[in-house]
């Protein structure tokens, strides 16, 4: 009976053990690194130009933080209310933008969506940059008044004229600070400071500000119902 | 152990039943990222206008503001056509005091100034770098000028407490509005809008006011 085998064959085993196997188990961590760890397929840093309100509107402006927070030095608080109150940071009404719109740059058309909101009595639809599942149970209230700054999870938004992720919001992201809440913990001055930077003994101050704050211990923050119902 | 031809064909479908089973068995679960319930400030395509969320009806009043008295009407007894009353009803300490000064730079400072001198980022003449808008009313004699703004019937320094409530809660309306035509930038309905929703808590607006008269009466050192 002749060789089922001839002796290429040890060849191509040889290149299937050492080099196929090796390349199809880092496409697999790769694919699956890419679609539950990386940033790229949450759209971390992509500037959601065109899903402002008005954006797809000829010669609309979107709206920009640049101008109101970095510019103007307006509080988060001025629009976003709910903050320290309730666990939707809320998104301003129409009133809002138009207590001073009425009276600043009133015919400019860059704002036309605005006073069309207003004139119609229909809301702007904003669009949610960051999209938690609908399992999670954040709430802003809480961890704004526990020392976590606006800053930690959004990034310095007084510099961003169109807003964008600066973190992915993974699971394994939100229990970095669940199991070692001193690394984050900013003082009640500091929370609505969008550029605060760690002091260089962050460590002792979180510890401190963890023990002034009564912040629970990682074994509870870390809880399953801490942020699922 | 031989090796045929079929029984390697075999070994190889069933690799790739078992992957497929794989595959279709591991579900990535996204229905229940995106739950069909709505969540504050949804938007929905079920009312006409496109929100989840019902406006109030007309009439309705906050929990904490059921209680029709000065506190919440800013009047002698909460009677709509009575004088505003001129003490401040809730009880001033350091802490209603630090309050109102935080309230006051969030909701405030950005047209009438950090120190109250109407000189907010917003204020002024472009010339001058602010923004165009009239310059609001300042609250103290100007230091600098040494002129007392007055509106119809006093002057701010001398206006009641809870003037300053009902202008908190329902704004300055424009009195040359009319409301026949729209509300365009030539007939804007208020020349102060309303900021009751945004400055919901009613203690939160007596404790600005209570900072507003503690500026009064020592006005912040200018510049």
């Amino acid at each position: 009976m002749a060789q089922v085998f001839n002796r290429r064959t040890n060849t191509i085993v040889r290149l299937g053990i050492f080099v196929g196997i090796p390349v199809i188990l880092a496409l697999l961590t790769a694919t699956w690194w890419y679609y539950t760890r990386s940033d790229w397929v949450r759209d971390v840093g992509v500037a959601h130009a065109k899903v402002q309100p008005a954006g797809n509107i000829p010669g609309a402006g979107g709206y920009s933080h640049q101008l109101h927070v970095g510019g103007l030095k307006m509080d988060c608080r001025y629009c976003h209310t709910g903050v320290e109150i309730s666990s939707n940071a809320n998104i301003p009404p129409t009133e809002t933008c138009m207590g001073c719109h009425s009276q600043i740059l009133p015919k400019s058309t860059k704002l036309e969506y605005i006073r069309d909101s207003y004139a119609k009595d229909e809301p702007v639809q904003w669009n949610k940059v960051n999209d938690l599942p609908k399992f999670v149970y954040f709430n802003h209230s809480i961890h704004v008044a526990k020392g976590v700054g606006c800053s930690t999870c959004h990034g310095n938004i007084a510099s961003m004229a169109v807003v964008y992720k600066t973190e992915a919001l993974y699971m394994s992201w939100c229990l970095n600070c669940h199991r070692a809440p001193e690394k984050f913990l900013r003082p009640q001055s500091e929370i609505f400071n969008t550029a605060w930077t760690p002091p260089a003994d962050q460590i002792a101050k979180g510890l401190q500000l963890k023990n002034d704050l009564n912040i629970r211990t990682s074994s509870q923050l870390t809880n399953c119902s801490i942020c699922h119902r | 152990m031989q090796v045929t031809k079929t029984s390697l064909r075999r070994m190889v479908a069933r690799i790739m039943v078992l992957g497929l089973f794989a595959i279709i068995f591991s579900a990535c679960h996204l229905e229940m990222y995106d739950q069909p319930k709505n969540n504050a400030l949804t938007a929905s395509d079920f009312f006409s206008n496109g929100s989840s969320a019902r406006p109030l009806i007309d009439g309705t009043v906050s929990r904490t503001g059921l209680k029709i008295d000065a506190r919440t009407t800013g009047r002698e007894n909460g009677d709509p056509i009575a004088a505003y009353v001129t003490t401040n009803p809730i009880t001033i300490d350091e802490a209603v005091m630090a309050r109102g000064q935080a309230r006051y730079k969030i909701y405030c400072a950005s047209c009438h100034g950090e120190k109250g001198n109407g000189k907010g980022p917003a204020a002024g003449p472009i010339s001058k770098g602010g923004l165009g808008l009239k310059v609001p009313a300042l609250f103290y004699v100007d230091q600098l000028t040494g002129k007392a703004v007055t509106n119809e019937t006093f002057t701010l320094d001398q206006a009641p407490d809870g003037y300053y409530f009902s202008t908190i809660t329902h704004g300055v309306p424009n009195t040359k509005y009319d409301p026949t035509k729209p509300q365009t930038a030539d007939n804007p309905k208020y020349t102060m809008f309303p900021a009751a929703f945004r400055i919901q808590n009613i203690d939160d607006r007596w404790a600005i006011i209570a900072y507003i008269r503690e500026m009064q009466n020592n006005p912040p050192a200018q510049k």
